[in-house]
């Protein structure tokens, strides 16, 4: 697994590309995250739709995202979530937990909004 | 670096460190193509796999590289096996939290065993000949 990070519109945008499943290199996704909150990142979309397959440490490492961004007042949400990720997502009931958007834009587009 | 899985009858042995969850995660979608299943159920088996050797790795070798995991994969038609057995102390399943309740819903761990669960069709706990912990999953082709 590996993943992109960039900047647009004041939201931090990652994509990971692979397997989001337990391993170093996830490890390596988790303290990116943690980095960028702690330099100052507030609004970030993790772009999900070149995720292969995701396991629970995968979901984790969401999550631990989503909880250290509201902690701050920021946000994390989910583009371009696949179907099995999605699964994962209504099993787990952490679908009533992130905001989901079909496009890494309209994601960007509802930190404007507020929606 | 690509690490070694060693062979045993039925599987592969690694230690205890997650800088194998790669090679395990590649021999199992290997053996699961070669055995003709469909991209969706290795998808399942190979989350569930992943959940239970990383347990081992972490809970029941608690990253003791001289503590090995084994891995065993049995396939029939329609039907896949596989055991995963740690060197650890054993550990009651029954007293595993709900990650679905109260504050587990927003933690970072907890998930693994749940998840596992969800994508196959039977997950049953033994001890292993070491005492550790050995987790046999099965999983039948959708009909």
């Amino acid at each position: 697994m590996n993943y992109e990070s960039k900047e647009k519109e004041g939201v931090v945008i990652i994509t990971p590309k692979g397997k989001m499943m337990a391993g170093p290199d996830l490890e390596k996704l988790h303290d990116k995250i943690k980095e960028l909150v702690r330099i100052g990142a507030r609004r970030m979309v993790i772009d999900l739709g070149e995720v292969e397959l995701m396991d629970s440490r995968g979901l984790g490492i969401l999550v631990a995202g989503l909880t250290s961004l509201r902690n701050v007042g920021g946000e994390l949400k989910l583009a371009r979530i696949t179907n099995k990720i999605e699964s994962l997502l209504v099993i787990t009931h952490l679908s009533k937990v992130f905001k989901t958007y079909g496009s890494v834009d309209e994601a960007l587009k509802s930190f404007q909004t507020g929606s | 670096m690509a690490r070694r899985l060693s062979k045993i009858p039925h599987g592969v042995a690694f230690p205890s460190d997650q800088k194998f969850l790669a090679a395990v995660d590649r021999y199992v979608e290997q053996e699961l193509k070669k055995a003709g299943f469909g991209k969706d159920v290795i998808a399942d088996v190979a989350i569930s796999v992943s959940e239970f050797v990383n347990n081992a790795i972490l809970h029941g070798n608690r990253q003791d590289e001289s503590k090995l995991v084994r891995l065993e994969l049995y396939h029939a038609p329609g039907q896949v096996t596989i055991c995963v057995e740690d060197e650890g102390e054993g550990f009651e399943p029954d007293k595993v939290a709900s990650p679905l309740e109260g504050e587990n819903l927003l933690k970072e761990v907890g998930r693994g065993i749940f998840i596992a669960k969800m994508l196959v069709d039977s997950v049953e706990f033994s001890r292993g000949e070491k005492g550790g912990t050995r987790v046999k999953l099965f999983k039948k082709l959708p009909v």
